[in-house]
């Protein structure tokens, strides 16, 4: 088996594949507290289909080679849209699910009517459920994850107190003479960036998972928001790298693997840890 | 914490150990450096699709693969050979050019084929393409 790994590691795409991987697992873990902290857990799904309809729409019109400037600027309108807390006339979980719903519906059909390759289903699955896209990620990509990951961790590190202000006490943090409303176009414009890049690693069905599973089994383990920040990363970084060569050495799709790994290290946590009082 | 050390450097030892034991056979065994017969599917198709995206770093290699085979003539009369590889799903598929050598009989089309040759750059009409150059026929027909 080590034989084997020792084989595959020896090509630039896995090495690439780990790489882009344990960034995307970590950034999207960081996030993960947050949105699970302020009950948006869901938003990384939401986004991601919105991020699929977006790139059935940069399809559609032929810029496929660059459709992240059509898909970033959608997610991250839509980020603002569902972060944005007052003036909302649909409220938080009906407006997650409209949004996703709607933009999962628009960009398969999209992508029926308007198909660009014979090959429908090839382009459905991978954007789905990321099929193998991690292992066919170019030099230019891994790059993007490494930026991704930078800004996101200096962002964390730079606004810490008051991503922790604006997480726990939204009206306090305001009352504190926090930009409240600044702080929520950041985290929204964050947060689709790491979504659209994490359905490269795991595909927009399933990115909810990488967002969600570390944070959760941070928390039971850990009460301090810092503390939950760090293991969570540690966990996510984990169970990506181990999702990432399981697959790898045992011929399972990557990202299914990888929230299988996320969900064992989840469950792991009742059969061996005790949460800190 | 000690024993999680111990485990972290048993692991390495073991994983090094196979490298210099894995290389050394590779050098004395292998018959061709990019042996896919010995990949798994998802693999196989990111092996083909990261040779599609930059050719030049697998050119002049020497590769075995198996695929469906497929011949189709152009507009202007002339053969084409490609072999198709896909992923576990069988949603996602590469077509890789092959330039067959002399004598080399062609299978018949949706034919799942056993092929080895050499990677070069084939001359399209307009552009050039990485094709499986001077490819034999592994497989029975």
């Amino acid at each position: 088996m080590l034989a084997k790994l020792y084989m595959y590691l020896q090509y630039p795409f896995v090495v690439r594949a780990l790489i882009a991987g344990i960034l995307i697992s970590f950034c999207a873990s960081l996030l993960g507290v947050i949105l699970v902290l302020r009950r948006y857990s869901y938003i990384g799904d939401c986004l991601s289909h919105v991020a699929f309809g977006a790139m059935s729409i940069s399809y559609v019109v032929g810029i496929v080679s660059q459709k992240l400037f059509v898909i970033l600027p959608i997610t991250a309108v839509t980020a603002v849209l569902i972060l944005r807390t007052k003036q909302k006339r649909v409220q938080g979980d009906a407006l997650i699910a409209m949004l996703s719903t709607a933009a999962l519906a628009i960009g398969y059909l999209l992508m029926n009517v308007f198909p660009i390759s014979a090959n429908v289903s090839s382009d459905v699955c991978t954007s789905l459920f990321g099929s193998t896209s991690i292992l066919t990620l170019s030099q230019g990509e891994v790059w993007e994850s490494v930026i991704l990951a930078v800004i996101v961790s200096a962002i964390i590190l730079l606004l810490y107190p008051r991503i922790f202000a604006v997480t726990f006490d939204e009206e306090f943090a305001q009352v504190s003479g926090i930009h409240t409303d600044r702080m929520q176009l950041i985290l929204a414009v964050v947060t689709s960036a790491v979504v659209v890049l994490a359905m490269n690693l795991v595909g927009s069905i399933l990115i909810s998972a990488l967002v969600i599973f570390p944070a959760l089994s941070a928390m039971q383990i850990e009460r301090s928001f810092g503390k939950v920040l760090i293991l969570s990363s540690v966990l996510a970084v984990s169970g990506a790298l181990a999702g990432l060569i399981g697959a790898i050495l045992a011929g399972t799709p990557v990202g299914a693997t990888i929230v299988i790994c996320d969900l064992v290290i989840f469950v792991a946590r009742f059969a061996i840890g005790t949460r800190k009082q | 914490m000690k024993r999680y050390l111990f485990l972290l450097c048993a692991f390495l030892l073991a994983f090094s150990i196979t490298g210099i034991t894995y290389t050394a056979k590779k050098k004395t065994q292998e018959l061709v450096d990019h042996d896919l017969d010995q990949f798994d599917k998802d693999m196989r198709y990111a092996f083909v699709s990261s040779l599609m995206n930059d050719p030049e770093e697998y050119l002049h290699q020497t590769m075995r693969t198996d695929g469906v085979f497929y011949s189709f003539q152009n507009g202007q009369g002339r053969i084409h050979d490609v072999i198709y590889i896909s992923d576990t799903m069988g949603c996602c598929q590469k077509g890789l050019l092959v330039v067959l050598q002399d004598g080399q009989t062609r299978p018949a089309n949706g034919t799942m084929t056993e092929i080895k040759g050499t990677l070069e750059y084939a001359c399209e009409e307009d552009h050039r393409e990485i094709s499986l150059s001077s490819a034999v026929i592994c497989s029975e027909p």
